[in-house]
């Protein structure tokens, strides 16, 4: 089974990135910290590198300028790591480069399949409402969870953060063109992700057609300032044949006076609105092939081909995405 | 035979009226009258700017609307024909509510109420003294189903079909990260005798009075109004329908002119302008047009706007100035304002709005000169950049193919990009029906009209008869 990552180029890094050859390293656990071994790590920028895989430990490193060069680095801006095992569920990782610096070691939790806690019945009556009917097509949102910040502060945050998504997202739908059935919309939920229990299981729960959450905390720098170091995760929550559920981790750093701008949401703005065409596209392939819906096909394959067309130079990992994508819906057409 | 071809580009849905307005549009409108029921019924090309989300209601989604509409005003000062109107709610719903429920669809619906082709919006947040901007435009799908095109005609007849789209319908241009004082810190000018009051408000106490044409320092924006400061330091604030609003800089790059000591008047000193200056004043006369005032090595002088490239605040700014020009076939203006819209996302890679730009770049270029054969073929350059910003857009090679055709009077480089547009999609409308008109005309017995002009129009036949039979056309083609 085939995993989607997604690729996003931090664009606005493109200007100063590095000529020096940046030491990327990092280590592999299960939730509970387990280290796990023998995970395969794979790097792309514009082609696919397989690079060791993890140690006993759990750690891995690699040097990406013996993957790719100068001038490769310098475009793209970031990397794409993906991290599977078999047994687990794939992450996809994107980690940007600044100039001539080495990115801080990665941390990855690799969840088993299907080997999530259980949402208490408590919670369940909290979530019950927001459950998805016919008709709609949530995306939500858990409030990120930030150190250093007061409730009041928090809540302006992810109130921000839910009302600039939802924008981001459909605009991104309306002006690439997919004609999805159902409307999309971003609900944040009142209450946090709950540490033992992953995404997918809060997705299928909730009906959702894809989750979003992210944690952080305030850093210190050698000379005294303060930033926050966020990583935000989107995940797809259908899964269909051929393709699976991606997910995509995203790290970010914001200073901390501008936690509640669209300096939060500025990198994943194309990531998620290109994360939530693969997201529809994942669930209309799914219900079409069970419906054997040949009309919902070729719009699906209409809009995916739009969405492609958009696509530009550091997006040739959604353009494989979109293509394994296309493929399954164009075989299931030519039958 | 002679035998010419032109590149006609059409919006078929603009019908280019004879315009009474030369000159006067950039005061079309004052105050009150933006929200009568249909404003500018008689004006072919209009576009709406409707206020910006804001999400923290701090006004500055208000002043920046009006920012927006008064620079794209600017922008277009000297275009006969040439509107733009501010977005009113049909209802007693607010503008900003019903972008929110559905945005682009949503300015859609505004728009077409208005009798407008498009609409400007976007949505504004504030941290500290910083801005973070989102521009949007949306395109009415009557625009869009007859979209810009780049058709190759020519005279006598070239077979039609040699036609590609453009346009997309809706842009998400890519968030501007900016201090406030760089889009409100500017001069402005006083389009009559103004009373300057104390807050941003009608009947607010009044402050000064001031003459008409008089250059005035704002500070900043509150909601439609200007604050200002004088050169004796009062404080007050103007309603931006009794200004104008010149761009903040201008650029030049190694422009020699004479500065003149006032628009059209006795000459100064002769300069070379060589990169942005801030614009002190500015003046419309009706016979020389839109001049500015700068001040070059401590020296004030004014130059005529045509010789310098305005620098608006936000990039959609030049994005629709360009699309007005290219409406109006004014190209060498079109080509200065979408070359000015690339310069501005240098570093920021947003890839449907660059390719766009870049199409009409090169589009506005060839229409700069009589035939598309005066046209060096270094505008390939540009449909180059475009394909290389979207290489997954047949549309792009599409494009870039009919360039080629009529620049190049060569068939490889057409066959090479039609082949790639319709690796990408089979079923492509465009490229098919491209592919297939070129093969008819090629195959003809004794060659047709392109045949004739293609240097190498007999040798490609064939390879275009092979190309047509593995992509043949389909429905779509012929529809469109």
């Amino acid at each position: 089974m085939k995993h989607l990552i997604c690729n996003v180029v931090c664009a606005s890094m493109l200007a100063g990135v590095a000529s020096a050859a940046p030491l990327v390293s990092g280590i592999v656990t299960m939730p509970n910290g387990t280290p796990l071994a023998d995970v395969q790590v794979q790097v792309e920028i514009r082609a696919v590198q397989t690079v060791p895989q993890s140690d006993t430990q759990g750690h891995f490193q690699f040097d990406a300028a013996t993957l790719f060069s100068p001038g490769e680095l310098r475009d793209a801006g970031a990397l794409t790591l993906k991290f599977s095992k078999p047994g687990f569920n794939s992450v996809g990782k994107l980690v940007t480069i600044a100039e001539g610096q080495s990115p801080s070691p990665i941390k990855i939790k690799l969840e088993p399949i299907g080997g999530s806690g259980a949402i208490p019945s408590t919670e369940k009556e909290v979530l019950n409402k927001y459950v998805a009917g016919p008709g709609s097509t949530p995306l939500f949102l858990f409030p990120y969870k930030l150190t250093g910040f007061e409730a009041a502060e928090l809540k302006v945050v992810n109130d921000n953060l839910r009302y600039n998504l939802e924008r981001v997202i459909i605009t991104h739908l309306q002006a690439s063109g997919v004609s999805g059935s159902q409307a999309v919309s971003m609900k944040l939920l009142p209450v946090e992700q709950a540490n033992n229990i992953d995404l997918s299981t809060y997705g299928t729960y909730l009906n959702a057609l894809a989750m979003i959450t992210g944690r952080g905390g305030m850093e210190t720098a050698t000379d005294g300032s303060r930033s926050l170091e966020v990583t935000s995760t989107f995940q797809v929550v259908p899964q269909a044949e051929t393709v699976g559920a991606p997910r995509l981790d995203m790290d970010d750093t914001v200073p901390p006076d501008r936690v509640a701008s669209p300096r939060l949401y500025k990198y994943l703005s194309k990531a998620w609105g290109r994360s939530t065409v693969l997201a529809i596209g994942v669930s209309e392939y799914r219900q079409a092939l069970a419906a054997h819906d040949k009309a919902t096909l070729k719009r699906i394959s209409q809009y995916l081909r739009s969405e492609r067309k958009d696509a530009g130079p550091g997006d040739e990992l959604l353009v494989s995405e979109l293509n394994i994508l296309i493929g399954a819906v164009d075989k299931e057409l030519a039958k | 035979m002679t035998l010419r071809v032109l590149a006609a580009l059409l919006l078929a849905s603009v019908s280019l009226t004879p315009c009474t307005h030369a000159g006067e549009i950039i005061r079309f409108q004052a105050g009150a009258q933006a929200h009568t029921d249909v404003v500018l019924a008689h004006v072919p090309v209009k576009a709406l700017v409707a206020e910006f989300l804001d999400p923290g209601d701090t006004g500055t989604g208000k002043s920046l609307s009006y920012l927006v509409w008064r620079e794209i005003l600017t922008a277009i000062s000297d275009q006969a024909g040439a509107g733009v109107i501010l977005a009113r709610a049909p209802g007693e719903e607010r503008i900003t509510d019903m972008l929110e429920k559905d945005y682009h669809g949503a300015a859609v619906r505004i728009a077409k109420e208005q009798k407008a082709s498009m609409a400007v919006w976007g949505a504004v947040n504030t941290a500290g003294g910083d801005l973070f901007v989102n521009t949007y435009l949306s395109l009415l799908p009557e625009t869009a189903d007859t979209q810009l095109k780049l058709t190759l005609s020519g005279e006598p007849s070239l077979p039609p079909g040699l036609q590609a789209k453009i346009m997309r319908t809706n842009y998400n241009f890519p968030l501007v990260e900016t201090p406030r004082a760089r889009l409100f810190e500017r001069r402005i000018v006083t389009r009559k005798q103004v009373t300057l009051r104390a807050t941003a408000d009608p009947s607010a106490q009044v402050v000064a009075t001031l003459s008409k044409d008089k250059a005035l320092d704002a500070v900043d924006m509150d909601k439609g109004w200007f604050k200002v400061r004088l050169a004796n330091g009062q404080v007050g604030y103007l309603d931006n329908s009794v200004v104008d609003v010149p761009p903040r800089t201008i650029e030049a790059t190694l422009v020699s002119t004479t500065l003149k000591a006032t628009p059209g008047g006795q000459h100064v000193r002769n300069v070379t302008l060589n990169g942005p200056y801030r614009v002190l004043d500015m003046r419309y006369e009706a016979k020389t047009g839109l001049w500015y005032e700068l001040e070059v090595d401590k020296v004030h002088g004014w130059v005529p706007a045509h010789l310098v490239r305005a620098r608006f605040s936000l990039p959609i700014v030049h994005f629709v100035a360009g699309l007005y020009r290219y409406q109006f076939k004014r190209y060498e203006d079109a080509r200065r304002e979408f070359a000015q819209y690339v310069s501005a996302l240098n570093f920021v890679n947003d890839n449907p709005s660059l390719a766009s730009a870049y199409q009409l770049l090169g589009a506005s270029t060839m229409l700069t000169k009589n035939t598309v054969f005066e046209t060096d073929d270094s505008v390939l350059e540009y449909f180059s950049k475009a394909v290389n910003a979207t290489p997954y857009d047949p549309s792009a090679y599409s494009l870039r193919a009919l360039a080629a055709l009529a620049v190049q009077r060569k068939a490889e480089t057409a066959l090479k990009d039609l082949e790639q547009a319709l690796s990408l999609d089979p079923t492509d409308p465009i490229a098919t029906r491209i592919t297939d008109t070129i093969r008819q005309d090629l195959m003809k017995p004794g060659g047709g009209r392109l045949r004739y002009m293609l240097e190498d129009g007999a040798a490609a036949g064939p390879k275009f008869e092979n190309l047509a039979n593995r992509y043949p056309m389909t429905g779509a083609s012929t529809r469109e």
